[in-house]
């Protein structure tokens, strides 16, 4: 059997990113022909270099926090609220709660680019409603970035809530109720016995997050196309980009092993916290 | 890198005069004129009997097309080429927008290897696919076409923007799509409507004759009735239709990416940052809501509601305007060329892959489908020809009464400049153009920044 599964992670795993990583110590724009000369760490260094980059390395990261930090706030709230001991209709608010998660990104994108329409859009038409101005969601400079977080924030809030759920219904009965007894009240059972409790869970829950949000490229690609100019350019979009209009592949491949760097960072973390949470 | 460049350019400008001085010539000898009187040239030899192979009984032809209107003209038309050939032909369907992405690994593929046997090719392919060897020099398959293909039968604005690079043939154009001013004419001949526009606004309500005065109409348009109808329909989405969009204002105000020998760009020239400051106003105070943002569902939604007095555009949108029974603005259109006299021409051509897994079957579908008859009956069902004949043809011209405009948008527009890299030309001035109209820079700002860029691409 071992045979068979290091072959199969041989040809699924590891030959894509040895050639990957091949391509990106070589020059190799497509229009030139094949694979050129081995140029080292040059495609890695221009691309470190490239303001574009670094644009859409920081967008990645406030895109990242932005949306991992709402979706927990939220997440938790509503897990927290789906956990009540009684509340009718559990399973109906769940499976509301859900469908974001069972709709594809670029559904997601679709329905929400309607939405955020500057013109026909029912955002701008709730907004009229109260009396304020409709905004260009999708083509504000200031507007862009905060309705990319915002999109992402409903459909992927899900996803935690499913996570959290899950850790809320596992945590052990006896310490909560053993701080009741005690005269904790539900506030003083909540941040010093279940979010202690709940903590790898959390933890595992923003990491698979942060990886995921890190890759955003579907949301970039529907709404903004990484407009207006860069506002909303990610590493993820940028690399498609560079690899589709100008055709250089090696410093594609370079941008995304730098990418892949990051995540694999983050990867360790999350597997240290998951074997934490196991432990405990 | 710069100079051989420079020197296929000006071997190339040098083509373009040479088709331009044979169209003066040949159109005159016809006596053949269209629209506002420019010409399209003469028609060529008389046809040919045609004749196809069956060598091919029994091969499956693979191509990547635009779902649009165009492919399914063809595609009903597809059942005859068969019983002809044999050859069975599959249309995969896709969006522009990711047909590029598509077709990049597939004509990498080397030799055979790929899975598409014939190419559809948007003219800001066209120097990117011949350049990096990834299509078939047409011309001894042309020469050896038995009438089938003749080039003479073009419009030679086609031959320039979709056909010829670098003094070959790469490419067999068989869809224009030029860009020009969709106006609602209803409007434009109510005497009551300029009256009450010529008391409020101060202007007369006529069609302009340049970028700026189209910019002012449009503007005060909007300022006078606001939400009930803008000046303008705009298609500014971040990236391909800002910079198709921005063409016609660059091109009509006398820029242009680069200089005439492809030495330096010219995009932050005087005229061109003018002309980038008038399209950033265009959509700011002239058009609807979003218009940033806005892709060509939108725009044509706003002006078939009847939203907007007119729209720089394709000419298709004409087609789809005037074709929706629930339009507003339905049949109350008419279009020309951009004030100021030079619009974006857009053309597809048929090109052969050197990774085709069936080279000659794919070219004996292009004889097909380039053959004067097919040719003629896919104009008649609304396809925008790129030879000469159907704009010459009664039965058409009464179905289709704008053709002469659309002619006279097509020889007068232009393509893009001939860099090999036309598609991150359009990415980087559609950026720094997206910006500007955000805000984020000012038009200067955002053509120098589109200059430097464009710089590297020399």
């Amino acid at each position: 059997m071992t045979v068979p599964t290091i072959l199969a992670l041989l040809i699924v795993v590891a030959f894509p990113l040895a050639f990957a990583l091949y391509v990106s110590s070589h020059d190799y724009d497509l229009t030139e022909g094949g694979i050129g000369a081995f140029v080292g760490v040059e495609n890695y260094a221009r691309t470190i270099a490239d303001e574009l980059f670094a644009n859409a390395a920081r967008n990645t990261a406030i895109l990242s926090v932005s949306v991992v930090a709402l979706e927990l706030v939220i997440a938790l709230a509503l897990s927290l609220l789906l956990n009540q001991p009684g509340l009718r209709f559990r399973n109906i608010y769940l499976a509301i709660l859900l469908i974001p998660l069972l709709v594809s990104p670029i559904a997601v994108g679709l329905i929400w680019r309607l939405l955020l329409h500057a013109d026909l859009g029912a955002v701008n038409w709730a907004l009229g409603l109260i009396g304020l101005p409709g905004q260009e969601w999708l083509s504000g400079q200031a507007t862009a970035m905060p309705a990319i977080i915002g999109v992402d924030v409903w459909h992927e809030t899900s996803l935690m809530i499913v996570i959290i759920l899950a850790g809320l219904t596992a945590l052990p009965r006896d310490p909560i109720e053993a701080a009741a007894v005690d005269g904790a009240n539900r506030w003083q059972a909540l941040w010093t016995v279940t979010l202690p409790l709940l903590m790898p869970v959390l933890l595992v829950a923003v990491l698979i997050r942060m990886i995921a949000a890190m890759k955003t490229y579907d949301l970039i690609y529907i709404l903004t196309r990484g407009g207006p100019g860069s506002a909303t350019e990610t590493i993820s979009y940028s690399i498609w980009k560079n690899a589709f209009t100008t055709l250089d592949m090696g410093r594609s491949a370079a941008a995304s092993f730098l990418l892949l760097v990051v995540i694999l960072a983050l990867t360790v973390v999350l597997v240290r916290a998951m074997r934490t949470g196991a432990d405990a | 890198m710069a100079n051989t460049t420079g020197n296929t350019m000006l071997r190339h400008a040098l083509q373009r005069h040479i088709n331009r001085r044979r169209l003066l010539q040949t159109s005159g000898a016809a006596g053949l004129a269209l629209g506002s009187g420019v010409r399209l040239a003469s028609g060529g030899a008389a046809q040919e009997e045609i004749t196809f192979s069956r060598d091919f009984d029994g091969t499956t032809l693979n191509l990547l097309m635009e779902d649009l209107q165009e492919t399914t003209i063809i595609e009903e038309m597809l059942p005859e080429f068969t019983e002809l050939t044999g050859i069975t032909v599959n249309f995969e369907k896709v969006g522009y927008g990711v047909m590029h992405e598509k077709l990049v690994p597939q004509l990498a593929a080397g030799p055979g290897n790929g899975t598409y046997d014939v190419l559809e090719v948007d003219f800001y392919w066209v120097y990117e696919f011949a350049r990096s060897g990834w299509v078939e020099d047409l011309g001894q398959r042309i020469a050896d076409s038995g009438g089938a293909v003749v080039l003479d039968r073009y419009i030679p604005a086609t031959l320039d923007i979709v056909s010829q690079a670098d003094g070959k043939t790469w490419y067999v154009p068989f869809y224009a799509y030029p860009m020009g001013l969709i106006y609602r004419d209803d409007l434009l001949n109510d005497e009551a409507f300029k009256a009450e526009f010529n008391e409020a606004t101060g202007m007369e309500l006529a069609i302009p004759d340049s970028v700026e005065g189209y910019v002012d109409l449009a503007k005060a348009i909007t300022e006078w009735k606001g939400e009930e109808l803008y000046g303008a329909a705009m298609t500014s989405q971040q990236v391909d239709p800002i910079v198709m969009e921005f063409c016609n204002f660059l091109y009509s105000a006398g820029g242009d990416y680069y200089d005439a020998d492809l030495t330096a760009p010219t995009i932050n020239d005087e005229t061109a940052v003018k002309a980038a400051q008038l399209y950033v106003d265009c959509v700011n105070q002239a058009a609807q809501p979003g218009a940033a943002s806005a892709n060509y569902d939108d725009s044509i939604a706003v002006y078939s509601q009847g939203r907007a007095f007119s729209s720089v555009s394709f000419m298709w949108m004409l087609s789809v305007v005037d074709g929706d029974e629930e339009a507003v603005a339905q049949g109350k259109n008419k279009a020309v060329v951009m004030p100021g006299g030079t619009g974006l021409s857009g053309a597809w051509g048929w090109g052969i892959p050197v990774s085709s897994p069936n080279p000659d079957a794919g070219w004996e579908f292009v004889r097909w489908v380039e053959s004067s008859d097919v040719a003629r009956r896919r104009a008649l069902a609304g396809s925008l020809p790129t030879q000469i004949a159907p704009y010459e043809d009664e039965e058409i011209l009464a179905k289709y009464p704008w053709l002469p405009q659309a002619g006279d948008m097509i020889t007068q527009g232009k393509g893009l400049p001939a860099v090999t890299k036309q598609t991150q030309l359009v990415e980087i001035v559609g950026r720094h153009l997206a910006e500007a109209v955000a805000g984020g820079a000012t038009a200067q700002e955002g053509m120098h920044a589109a200059a430097a860029e464009l710089a590297e691409l020399l």
